[in-house]
């Protein structure tokens, strides 16, 4: 006589219903993932390797994943986990670019100025800045600026889900996105005037 | 609302992030105020512009196969770690068993190889039979290999256990039924009669009060009775069946049709 389990059936059973449950809810973010993977490491090959240990870990802790919440916030505060421990360098360059200096609504009221030398200067930054002006301007910002900014202006995350994700304080995402604007708004307009389509102008 | 207090809370407007009261007071200065307006309206334009232009272009389909394949491997490897860490207990009551046949019967040293060269087939082949349920055709197994772990497996029980009338399956009947492949199984258990049915096809509504679990190939049948779970599958053409007692998991028996 032999003792065998007979769960030992049924667990191959459990699996495939558990791999068909997360292939459902889960892999379907894969792409938004590996955006902001890429983002994050600015390295292809290593956004790769980050999404897979990613996914991998949720299929591990799938069970602790809490049915009907969000999966797509549970996925990303797995992955900024692994990041921060495994990815990224351990010396950070300090921003070289200061906000400090930057009003609000800078770049609306650059465009104000230059109202005397084009018709609609909005018009024609929305239209002639290109894609990659776009990229660049966020890849140029400094690492803890720009997760928040693609978690909430590319992924569509909450504050406070960004918060919970990128595990700092509901005021600290705030300030960070209040800041990224600035950074932001500064580079586009540096990118307006290098391209030559708008000058500055007198305030 | 002025303006001042209206253009704090300009992003958290545009991010949604404000109460519904605050919201309605800054819509509210909006539609007074031409200057605020204006600035809201480019900043919104703005933040639209950064989300489209600003979205990387990614394609994951690779890497979601590569994903899915790493996952179940890591499923398998657990499983087959699992299994025989399920052994466990009954390696220790084996080696228990012979410890005291040993300790007893000291002219008997030759029953313990004798017990492990018989019961190892039958693991491994336990082993394949259980995978063959999910892989079919990548468990390097043939019918003499599953015979002669069958064959293992009542040397092993002959030898150490009384033959009971409780204990003796009557099996199989592999009714032909046209496509579709059946087995009906008759065991004797505790004196009463339990009676199964493996069927291949999915659509074949099962015996009543019987449980069918529909597999990527085929079906397989468990049912509880009396503290006995039964479950059914066809392993390369041959169906097997294993009685296990619910409460503490051993086998009461474990045969095939073919």
């Amino acid at each position: 006589m032999a003792i065998v389990r007979i769960d030992t059936v049924l667990a191959k059973d459990k699996d495939i219903l558990k791999q068909r449950e997360f292939e459902e809810i889960a892999l379907q973010h894969t792409d938004a993932l590996l955006r902001t993977a890429l983002r994050m490491t600015k390295n292809e090959g290593d956004a790769q390797d980050l999404v897979q240990e990613t996914m991998l870990k949720a299929y591990r802790f799938f069970d602790r994943f809490e049915r009907g919440s969000n999966i797509k916030a549970w996925l990303f505060k797995i992955m900024t986990n692994i990041f921060i421990n495994n990815y990224r360098q351990k010396s950070r360059k300090p921003t070289g670019v200061s906000y400090e200096d930057v009003d609000d609504n800078f770049l609306y009221h650059q465009l104000e100025g230059a109202k005397g030398q084009v018709a609609d200067p909005e018009e024609l930054l929305f239209s002639k800045l290109m894609d990659a002006d776009v990229k660049k301007a966020i890849d140029e910002l400094p690492e803890d600026f720009r997760v928040v900014v693609v978690l909430a202006f590319l992924e569509g995350f909450s504050y406070e889900e960004i918060a919970e994700i990128a595990d700092i304080q509901l005021g600290t995402v705030k300030s960070r996105l209040h800041r990224a604007r600035k950074l932001l708004q500064k580079s586009l307009w540096n990118y307006a005037v290098h391209r030559g389509f708008l000058a500055e102008g007198s305030k | 609302m002025n303006c001042r207090e209206a253009l704090q809370h300009l992003y958290e407007y545009l991010d949604h992030e404000l109460s519904d009261d605050v919201a309605k007071k800054i819509k509210n200065h909006l539609s007074t105020c031409e200057h605020c307006f204006e600035t809201f309206e480019f900043e919104q334009h703005l933040q639209e512009m950064v989300s489209s232009k600003g979205k990387l272009e990614v394609h994951s389909d690779e890497l979601k196969v590569k994903v899915m394949d790493r996952i179940r491997e890591l499923d398998q490897e657990a499983n087959s770690a699992g299994f025989f860490s399920r052994y466990r207990p009954y390696l220790a009551a084996a080696a228990a068993i012979i410890f005291i046949a040993v300790g007893l019967f000291n002219y008997l040293p030759d029953q313990s190889s004798k017990v492990h060269a018989a019961v190892s087939p039958f693991l491994n082949g336990h082993k394949h039979c259980v995978e063959c349920l999910h892989s079919g055709e990548s468990a390097p197994m043939t019918v003499q290999e599953i015979d002669s772990c069958l064959t293992s497996m009542a040397s092993v029980r002959d030898t150490f256990l009384k033959p009971s009338e409780d204990r003796s399956p009557k099996l199989g009947i592999v009714e032909d039924c046209g496509d579709m492949k059946a087995a009906h199984l008759v065991f004797q258990y505790s004196g009463s009669e339990v009676s199964v049915y493996v069927v291949q096809d999915s659509c074949f509504s099962p015996p009543e009060g019987m449980q069918m679990k529909s597999m990527e190939n085929h079906t397989y049948f468990y049912d509880s009775l009396d503290g006995l779970n039964v479950v059914l599958w066809e392993c390369r053409g041959m169906w097997c069946v294993a009685v296990s007692q619910l409460e503490s998991g051993s086998i009461m028996e474990f045969a095939s049709v073919y």
